[in-house]
């Protein structure tokens, strides 16, 4: 299901073909945005931004499955969170916030046996409600983080790995952090390998899956995960060791020799991005209620 | 030829273990040698391995006594990054060891982690790719390459540091008897031009008749050690060690000769008898 997430797509787009510290420099003002932002419309067109270089990046419609599944499950799970249990309603008194309808008010628990002093207990005895700012908070959240997914998700699936830990090496970021996060990055393809392996010897041996019983569901869950967990440390082990032994740890001067070159067009873009960056934070200083920032 | 690689009184307890994973570990590699270290599963072999390399103490903790040497120096006061010029060791499974995004950065991990300058890592890198024959794979990811070409990688990779020691852990798991051939051939050269070369195995097999030297090891105690007739002659105690000696060593034996390793070599003994004879 997680083939080809988070993994470098061929193409000769004009997205593969940017600078890749160009594009690293890209995802600044964005996630600035997505973080600082609360203005749906804001993020909505943030957003629309970001969907249009993935067609821009011409990724076949295959690698979208996984973002898709991913984004669509956390989405639904931040609407859902803020439309029921928006946190606005028990941290302040009542008429803050504007109450659409009751789900369950505190009267109603002496009629619910068990359940209702349940979640009389969950909630503080506040009872729940589907409140407007919840729905909103909800859109909100949903928006910022499909942002930060599907934008980070571009820069890995239009970038080689090589150049990526070079543009990182180039910022100034430490040889040893970009390759933690590139190691983790390029073994992801090959545990997930494992865990279908993993998975199917186990359905060789008669591990059934139903697939719409959850109790069957983590029950297979737990004795896959348990053996590939226990792989993922072993193999770790061997390639911290097989790295010490061809000199890992020793002080390098320069780890590589290849260079990135800037062409006009990349530094135009440099600059837009950097002129972008600035209006974005003086906006949200200066005018934080007209354009949807509040800091 | 000058020693390269020494253990003196080489005890190594794991650690929480009571009983000894190596117990009184006595061997001495030259230049040039081609030694095979042989012993069933769990034996103490790949712990060998770890202490020759000095992952073992530095690394991996557990009760290690007696000295290892490498190159004159004592791996107890330096750094395994300090060790890995001279002393290089290629693990069991090959697949876990390569860590770079393409083959050449695999090959060039090593040199630029010794500082190498530009036009040497270069040309070390090129050197090893056509030694293991990886010139077509450049630039492919080394997670995409088969079994036999990752560890045929694995090698290269270590071989680019110029070491004068290689360790091979299993390296005939999971090969085709034509890519052990070509390693072996390679593995042959080098040792010719001064590289020391540990080979690791339960295949005893393997290399015994390229071998210069074969060591037996079993519950982490040598058992024999000398050259490789000597050795493969000893058919009790390899027994008792669940080593099975080639085919050519029983047939030499049932046909009154002396042990011998191949076949090449019982023909022309066959040959000689008879000119002698008749």
């Amino acid at each position: 299901m997680f083939r080809g997430l988070f993994q470098y797509v061929d193409s000769n787009s004009p997205i593969h073909r940017l600078n890749p510290q160009v594009k690293l420099l890209m995802l600044l003002p964005v996630l600035l945005l997505a973080i600082a932002a609360n203005g749906i419309v804001t993020l909505l067109f943030v957003f629309a931004f970001v969907l249009s270089l993935y067609l821009l990046a011409r990724i076949p419609r295959s690698r979208y499955r996984a973002i898709l599944i991913i984004g669509l499950f956390s989405s639904l799970s931040f609407f859902f969170f803020g439309m029921f249990f928006y946190f606005g309603f028990y941290q302040h008194p009542e008429g803050t916030i504007t109450i659409l309808t009751w789900i369950f008010r505190p009267e109603q628990a002496e009629s619910m046996p068990i359940l209702g002093p349940f979640l009389l207990w969950l909630t503080g005895g506040r009872g729940i409600v589907i409140a407007q700012e919840g729905l909103v908070w909800g859109t909100v959240t949903t928006l910022k983080f499909s942002i930060a997914l599907f934008s980070s998700n571009l820069m890995i699936m239009t970038t080689k790995p090589k150049e990526i830990l070079l543009s990182l090496s180039k910022i100034g970021i430490p040889v040893k952090i970009t390759f933690v996060a590139m190691t983790a990055l390029r073994f992801v393809p090959v545990v997930m390998e494992e865990y279908y392996t993993i998975m199917n010897a186990q359905q060789a041996r008669g591990l059934k899956i139903k697939k719409l019983n959850p109790k069957s569901i983590f029950e297979g869950l737990t004795t896959t995960l348990t053996t590939l967990i226990v792989n993922i440390i072993k193999r770790a082990r061997i390639l911290a060791l097989a790295m010490e032994t061809r000199g890992f740890g020793a002080k390098v001067q320069k780890v590589s020799y290849e260079e990135l070159k800037m062409t006009p067009r990349d530094k135009t873009l440099t600059a837009v991005i950097f002129a972008a960056t600035v209006t974005i934070i003086i906006l949200m200083l200066f005018y934080p209620y007209h354009t949807g920032f509040t800091l | 030829m000058a020693s390269i690689l020494s253990t003196e009184n080489l005890y190594y307890t794991h650690p929480g273990a009571t009983q000894y994973a190596l117990k009184n570990i006595n061997l001495e590699v030259k230049e040039g040698d081609f030694t095979l270290i042989a012993g069933p599963t769990g034996s103490g072999k790949s712990t060998l391995a770890l202490c020759l390399t000095g992952l073992i103490p530095q690394v991996i903790v557990g009760d290690m006594k007696g000295t290892v040497l490498v190159d004159g120096k004592d791996t107890r006061q330096y750094e395994v990054y300090q060790m890995a010029q001279y002393i290089g060791l290629v693990f069991q499974n090959a697949e876990n060891q390569l860590c770079a995004l393409d083959v050449e950065d695999e090959i060039a991990f090593g040199p630029r982690h010794l500082n190498l300058s530009k036009e040497e890592t270069e040309a070390r890198v090129e050197n090893t790719l056509r030694l293991m024959q990886l010139e077509q794979f450049r630039d492919r990811d080394p997670q995409t390459l088969s079994r036999g070409q990752k560890i045929g990688l694995a090698v290269a990779s270590v071989l680019s540091m110029k070491p004068k020691v290689l360790i091979l852990d299993e390296p005939t798991l999971g090969q085709d008897s034509s890519r052990i051939n070509s390693l072996v051939s390679m593995l042959k050269t080098m040792s010719k031009e001064g590289l020391a070369i540990v080979v690791i195995t339960h295949d005893i097999n393997f290399a015994a008749e390229h071998a210069s030297r074969v060591v037996v090891i079993d519950n982490g105690k040598i058992l024999l050690d000398g050259e490789p007739h000597m050795v493969l002659s000893q058919e009790e105690v390899l027994h008792s060690a669940s080593l099975e000696p080639p085919g050519s060593v029983r047939l030499s034996k049932l046909l009154g000769l002396p042990p011998m390793l191949t076949v090449d070599e019982i023909s022309k003994a066959l040959q000689n008898r008879e000119e002698a004879g008749g």
